[in-house]
């Protein structure tokens, strides 16, 4: 008995002599310092690049070695603005089209897919699965598979067009190749939008159904006054992240069209003027800095409209 | 609503769901896999019969000719890389935020979240890509690919962490753990769910990135899958039944990680578009 109280736990007895030195700092210089490495990579690849931007817009930055690099002011934007042949007008057109077409069909498509999709059958679980695949497979995979698929010359839907003694060029056609492109992106990444309405409507409490359907309610009224109501916070999400998305895209352009055929978007004809030929680096982040303002054209009174129509549990 | 009438409304949605899905989402991968197995002059007369004979030799040919061995190792490798570097400079980074050890926390986190909403800066990048040497190389694709993993790690940990008692921290130190033994054996294994959704994120970002390949490679060797499969579509485009099995077989690995990553692809999905 008397040797246990003899020898108490080392760390005990240590305790209160530090205590009492006042040396307990909290671990502050190791955490402060080990921060060093990840803000670094994040300010040189991240936040330098974002000012570059703006910085590079305003130079003649050719991309050829050894070419001088002149600051010319804002004659990047001059060019592109006021130059009909420079391609940014008819971009800013089909950015147009494109972004409203993905952004207004993909949150229609989700909504009504998820309302299909809502309970828990078995099967209802590889059916949300399939949708959301495409997010997995990634744009290289996606648009290759649609390529063939739409292939005009071997491809199952030349097939079936000729059925009808039909032909198409598909994405080779000047009219039909931007629905394909807009097809391809809400085919896509509509699993995604209708997964967040998902698990919204989850969140939605059992109660408020049955009071409202004990009231009398129809299926339209339901889902009109109560459950598109309590999912608008999801609705603002999904129509902010469709059409902030859809501006900015342009790797699925890159492999389906490479903006031939009328599907040259902002973001595929930055892409084009950079790299492709000899290269306008300057030019091209003028292109970036005007999709970056028309984004935030477009974004931030959308966000405020949403958010004024929300409702909470 | 009675319980027949219940059940019969769950049938139609359900049979409306697969005869919509089905068609868009299953057909096009079963379609490549039954062209995969033909042989050529079999898809020349009748591209959409049941294969015959079976020819599973598209494989080894596609898996030789379009040089995947090799481009898989190195997506391995770009994907590994700067996805246990970027969540582990998160985590660090995220910690002293969250318990308020350093001054400027807030700013250095304000810093991260405009990262969502900088310009696309894909053309600055690749101009500091060359001046700093990383234009080309192994490494430098590694480093390009941080940035993702970092700003929605930090954002993400933050969070996290703000539920881990700070009482932890403090017996931790009084037993003598250092900074570093503390975040890799005890905050790291406590926050397992938050570090694999993250990690997940980024993986899948890095590894079907195509533009990135594009342009920050221009030596063979370095391509990682995509730019490898897409150079393959652009050389064999009318050699179908190869071309078939090329995608496939690049498919395969995200097929089968699907049903592990999609749990937290939906989690981290939904957890950030509802708090947004």
């Amino acid at each position: 008995m008397t040797s246990v109280g003899a020898s108490p736990p080392p760390s005990v007895a240590a305790l209160p002599a530090r205590a009492a030195g006042g040396r307990l700092r909290p671990y502050r210089t190791p955490a402060a310092l080990a921060m060093g490495p990840g803000v670094a990579a994040y300010l040189l690849f991240s936040i330098v690049p974002a000012m570059g931007t703006f910085l590079v817009s305003l130079t003649n930055y050719s991309g050829i070695p050894g070419m001088p690099v002149e600051f010319v002011g804002l004659s990047n934007f001059a060019n592109m603005i006021g130059n009909a042949s420079s391609g940014f007008g008819v971009s800013l057109e089909t950015t147009f089209v494109f972004a409203l077409a993905v952004t207004v069909v993909q949150n229609v498509a989700a909504l009504g897919l998820a309302v299909l999709l809502r309970n828990r059958f078995p099967f209802v679980g590889l059916l949300r699965s399939l949708i959301f695949l495409p997010a997995a497979l990634g744009v290289t995979i996606n648009g290759i598979l649609w390529l063939l698929i739409f292939s005009p010359s071997q491809g199952p839907a030349a097939g079936l067009l000729g059925m009808f003694h039909r032909t198409s060029a598909f994405f080779g056609s000047p009219s039909l190749a931007l629905p394909l492109v807009i097809f391809v992106q809400i085919w896509a990444n509509v699993g995604f939008t209708s997964l967040v309405y998902l698990a919204s409507m989850d969140n939605i409490p059992h109660e408020i159904f049955e009071a409202a359907q004990m009231d009398g309610a129809s299926r339209w009224a339901l889902f009109r006054h109560v459950t598109y109501p309590l999912i608008s916070s999801a609705a603002t999400v999904n129509i902010l992240l469709a059409a902030v998305g859809s501006m900015n895209v342009y790797d699925i352009i890159y492999v389906l069209t490479d903006g031939t055929n009328n599907t040259s978007t902002l973001g595929i004809y930055m892409f084009n003027t950079s790299f492709e030929g000899s290269g306008d680096l300057g030019l091209g982040a003028a292109v970036s800095v005007m999709m970056f303002l028309f984004t935030l054209i477009v974004a931030l009174p959308l966000q405020w409209l949403l958010r004024r129509r929300e409702v909470s549990v | 609503m009675s319980r027949s009438r219940r059940a019969w409304d769950q049938a139609w949605k359900l049979a409306l769901a697969a005869v919509i899905i089905l068609p868009l989402y299953a057909l096009p991968l079963l379609y490549l896999v039954g062209v995969s197995f033909q042989t050529p002059s079999q898809f020349l007369r009748d591209p959409l019969s049941l294969p015959h004979p079976f020819t599973p030799g598209n494989y080894p040919t596609a898996w030789v000719e379009g040089d995947f061995g090799q481009y898989f190792i190195n997506s391995v490798i770009y994907t590994a890389s700067a996805t246990l570097m970027s969540v582990l400079f998160a985590v660090f980074i995220a910690f002293p935020i969250a318990r308020r050890y350093v001054r400027g926390g807030s700013v250095i986190y304000s810093l991260f979240l405009a990262g969502f909403f900088l310009p696309i800066s894909i053309v600055p990048l690749f101009i500091e890509a060359e001046k700093l040497g990383l234009y080309n190389t192994q490494w430098g694709y590694i480093l390009l690919h941080l940035q993702l993993g970092l700003t929605l790690g930090v954002l993400f940990f933050v969070g996290y962490f703000n539920n881990i008692p700070k009482e932890l921290d403090e017996s931790a130190q009084l037993d003598g753990c250092g900074y570093f033994r503390y975040v890799t054996q005890i905050l790291i294994p406590l926050s397992t769910p938050a570090l694999v959704t993250v990690a997940i994120y980024s993986a899948v970002a890095t590894w079907n990135d195509l533009i990135g390949p594009v342009v920050f490679l221009a030596t063979n060797s370095y391509f990682p899958l995509t730019r490898g499969l897409f150079s393959f579509y652009g050389q064999y485009e009318s050699d179908w039944t190869l071309l078939a099995a090329g995608v496939l077989i690049v498919a395969m690995p995200l097929i089968l990680a699907f049903g592990f990553i999609q749990r937290y692809l939906v989690r981290g999905a939904t957890a950030g578009a509802l708090k947004l």
